[in-house]
């Protein structure tokens, strides 16, 4: 069967990776020179709120050879974070290419990271458990990719701006009145997705965007991913309301994982949904 | 007066059509919808005129040699004939020249299996007719090659007309346009003025405008491309023929009638669509160099008729150069083979070529760019705007003229007055400027920025003018000011001096500043509260009051700016 690997900079729910058995490497991740990779959640955002500046490293070649050459299998789909935000696409193809000769491994780039890689991900995971060969997974892949669409809210988008990977995003920064800057992802890049003042507006914003791309898709139901740093309050309240709306297939709801809070701050919340069917 | 030019001043006209050219090429590429809608006429023809000018000066040689494409191999026997009309003398005057262009048309013309009217051959045969009229009467080559020029541009308008296929997309001939081009440069070179480059509209572009209009339902939207597509046409024919010649089209189509329905009007987009995309029937585009002495020119273009289209077997007395539009490549050169020694084969698949072509991303620098401008009263309210990305007209009610001085772009504005009194002027403005752009009517300053804020520059222009529209809707405002006078409204009493709270032309007399700000918090509904405070408003008296409205209302969430605003003491945005 084939095996699905991928980096904690996607967010998956947890029992899905056990029921999918799905390999999550663990990116590298520092509070000044003291490495925390694997911290708790909770303790990361208190140190984070406490002033500590975290960074994080691509995922090192020679840990993908040895999870790839170690893995009960001889094909494997390698799911990863946008190229263009980390090397760690380049890192696992060159570890694919160092283990070809004892195992075939594909190495997907998802053009997202956190809940979008986590979904695409999820749906590779669930159609490599069907036991299907490995070009109809990376079809998958392809396919999801084609359709997730992940939206995010920074209230602080200081820390991506430090990181250089705001890109176009920039046009949200110095705003001289309270805003929720919002964010989505295009071509592997962040795009300003707008500006709201409330997070009720944040969430019609969001819901207004699912209807579209529901029209768009002629799609039946809804698959959904929510995600926050630190406050599960508005991502339960943002449940309910698509909940009521839409038709929903599956919904999780998590608490983003420490390597991508680094670039998201305390505040950060989001969706990634993928309209399915049509 | 130029009446006599040498061989050397003939090549730096060529350099001149050269530059031009190759400065304009990717215009040229984005027309190529004929024979085959690949993409590099303007390529092509470019590095057939370089070839021509570069090495030992045996320019139609050189050229033949550099010649790529159907175009480039047309362009090459141009250049030929018009050489070998002149090449015994030293000096040409404007009869000889004409003499020369009417040759270089018909060895072109001569080089082609099945000439199609509508294309370059047909501007050629153009510019040449009129070379000959024109230099019975015209010793100066200046004048002369504008009349020329003149006459090729004509042509090149009325191509879409005699090739349907060019009027079905929208776009005039791409080889004509690129020999236009060479007419320009050469043109201008003897009158040593500069040309600018044109923004080049790239046809993935222009698609994806096409197919979200095929596509969406909403008639308010369908009305928003419309006004894009006249911006499109506005910008184009400023500065050369135009080039979505279907926008001017539809939008005719549409004031005289003809186009009546939204499903006739979709029907016209899906048409322009299928053109650009139609399945090509030839995938490959041949060539090759055939060397050897007296190769059988005809037989061997008898031999590879009957395996494609767009076919040119062309020579020089030492070479043949064969070019085809075919599915069997091979074949192509084993025939050839068989003429004569093959040299510097060439397969282009145009069916990938066509693909990328009408897919490919474009940079930003083809996307249309767009501005915001707010209207605002205060120096605190100015600064917050320009902070979220607007340009910034300091005003409480500009005359058209102040508005208009901020019309001066290529972009799409959208003109926020955030004052109703404002918005006659913007709409005038907008109006009289000819430039593109939608006035957003905001009626109050909280209107204009929530609409500012809901501006994303990633949209497209109709969906940015669809978020601000709602966005003004989203937000209530209320004031506080003193008044200026005695007046009376409708019930309500009002003297000089007295202080009023203005919520929904809901007019009310207060005590003092602070219970007329308590009413509005009261009275409004919103999770958020934004005052912006005036000019006339101290800071401190401004925080603390917001420290008692916090208090008073736990419920609710204020904020507080400067915002510098004459008049009115609070200006507050409920939403």
């Amino acid at each position: 069967m084939i095996k699905i690997v991928t980096g904690d900079a996607s967010d998956i729910p947890e029992d899905a990776v056990k029921k999918y058995d799905i390999t999550i490497l663990k990116h590298p991740l520092y509070f000044g020179d003291e490495e925390v990779t694997g911290i708790s959640p909770e303790e990361f955002y208190r140190r984070v709120k406490e002033g500590e500046m975290p960074r994080t490293a691509l995922l090192p070649t020679g840990l993908l050879v040895d999870t790839y050459e170690k893995l009960d299998t001889d094909t494997i789909l390698s799911i990863h974070l946008s190229s263009k935000m980390s090397g760690t696409y380049n890192s696992a193809l060159t570890a694919a290419e160092m283990v070809k000769d004892k195992v075939k491994v594909e190495v997907f780039d998802t053009g997202l990271t956190t809940l979008g890689q986590g979904m695409i991900v999820l749906e590779s995971a669930i159609c490599a458990s069907l036991g299907k060969d490995i070009k109809s997974v990376k079809s998958k892949a392809e396919e999801v990719k084609s359709r997730v669409k992940m939206v995010l809210a920074i209230p602080d988008l200081n820390f991506l701006h430090r990181s250089g990977r705001l890109g176009k995003g920039k046009a949200l920064l110095g705003a001289m009145m309270r805003i929720i800057p919002m964010i989505t992802y295009s071509g592997g890049e962040i795009v300003p997705f707008g500006r709201v003042r409330t997070e009720s507006q944040a969430m019609e914003k969001i819901k207004d965007e699912i209807r579209k791309d529901f029209a768009k898709f002629k799609a039946e139901r809804l698959k959904v991913l929510l995600g926050y740093a630190t406050d599960d309050k508005i991502c339960q309240e943002l449940e309910e309301s698509i909940r009521e709306e839409f038709s929903i297939e599956e919904l999780h709801t998590l608490q983003l994982n420490p390597v991508v809070g680094v670039y998201l701050g305390p505040g950060a919340w989001g969706i990634s949904y993928y309209p399915m069917g049509g | 007066m130029i009446d006599k030019i040498d061989f050397k001043m003939f090549r730096s006209l060529l350099i001149g059509g050269y530059e031009r050219l190759s400065s304009q090429k990717e215009w040229v590429n984005n027309l190529n919808v004929f024979p085959v809608p690949d993409g590099d006429t303007g390529s092509n023809m470019t590095l057939t005129l370089k070839g021509g000018l570069s090495g030992d000066g045996n320019i139609v040689e050189n050229s033949l040699l550099a010649a790529r494409g159907n175009s480039g191999i047309i362009l090459s026997q141009f250049l030929k004939g018009f050489v070998d009309a002149v090449n015994h003398k030293d000096q040409i005057d404007t009869r000889d020249f004409a003499i020369a262009i009417k040759e270089g048309e018909k060895t072109a013309r001569n080089a082609i299996r099945n000439p199609v009217e509508g294309t370059i051959i047909t501007v050629m045969k153009e510019a040449s007719r009129c070379a000959i009229q024109s230099s019975r009467r015209e010793g100066d080559f200046i004048r002369l090659l504008e009349n020329i020029e003149k006459a090729a541009k004509l042509t090149l308008k009325k191509t879409p007309e005699m090739l349907p296929v060019l009027k079905d997309a929208g776009v005039v001939d791409a080889g004509g346009q690129g020999f236009v081009y060479i007419l320009e440069g050469a043109l201008y070179s003897l009158r040593e003025h500069n040309l600018e480059n044109d923004i080049v509209p790239h046809i993935s572009k222009r698609l994806h405008i096409w197919k979200t209009l095929a596509s969406i339902e909403n008639i308010y939207r369908i009305r928003n491309l419309l006004d894009i597509g006249n911006h499109m046409v506005k910008i184009w024919q400023n500065r050369t023929i135009g080039m979505d010649l279907a926008w001017e089209r539809v939008l005719s189509l549409i004031k005289n009638r003809k186009i009546k329905t939204i499903p006739a009007l979709k029907q016209f987009a899906r048409r322009l669509i299928s053109v650009w995309e139609r399945k090509i029937e030839y995938k490959y585009d041949v060539e090759c160099l055939v060397r050897g002495e007296n190769i059988e020119k005809q037989s061997l273009e008898e031999e590879i008729a009957p395996l494609g289209d767009s076919i040119l077997v062309v020579d020089t007395p030492s070479l043949t150069k064969v070019h085809i539009h075919t599915n069997e490549p091979e074949r192509i050169f084993e025939i050839c083979s068989r003429y004569g020694e093959l040299d510097d084969r060439f397969i282009e698949d145009m069916e990938e070529q066509q693909h990328e072509f009408i897919t490919a991303k474009q940079d930003t620098e083809t996307e249309i760019h767009q501005k915001v401008i707010i209207i605002l009263p205060g120096d605190g309210l100015c600064e917050i705007a320009k902070s979220m990305g607007a340009e910034v007209i300091k005003s409480s009610n500009p005359s058209t003229k102040e508005v208009l001085e901020y019309l001066n772009s290529e972009d799409f504005h959208f003109v926020l007055p955030a004052n109703g009194d404002a918005i006659p002027a913007s709409l005038q403005a907008l109006k009289c400027s000819k430039k593109s752009g939608v006035v957003i009517p905001a009626k109050t300053i909280p209107e204009g920025m929530s609409a500012l804020l809901a501006y994303n520059p990633e949209l497209e222009p109709n969906e940015n003018e669809e978020n601000m529209k709602e966005a003004i809707k989203r937000v209530k405002t209320g004031k506080v000011t003193i008044s200026a006078r005695d007046a009376q409204f409708g019930e309500v009493k009002v003297n000089k001096g007295d202080i009023i709270s203005i919520f929904c032309s809901e007019i009310k007399v207060h005590k003092s500043i602070k219970e007329a700000v308590f009413e509005l918090a009261r009275k409004m509904e919103g999770e958020i509260f934004t005052l912006f405070f005036g000019i006339d408003t101290k800071k401190e008296d401004a925080e603390a009051l917001l420290v008692q409205l916090k208090k008073e209302f736990s419920e609710k969430d204020f904020e507080l700016y400067y915002g510098g605003q004459p008049f009115y003491q609070y200006i507050i945005g409920a939403e």
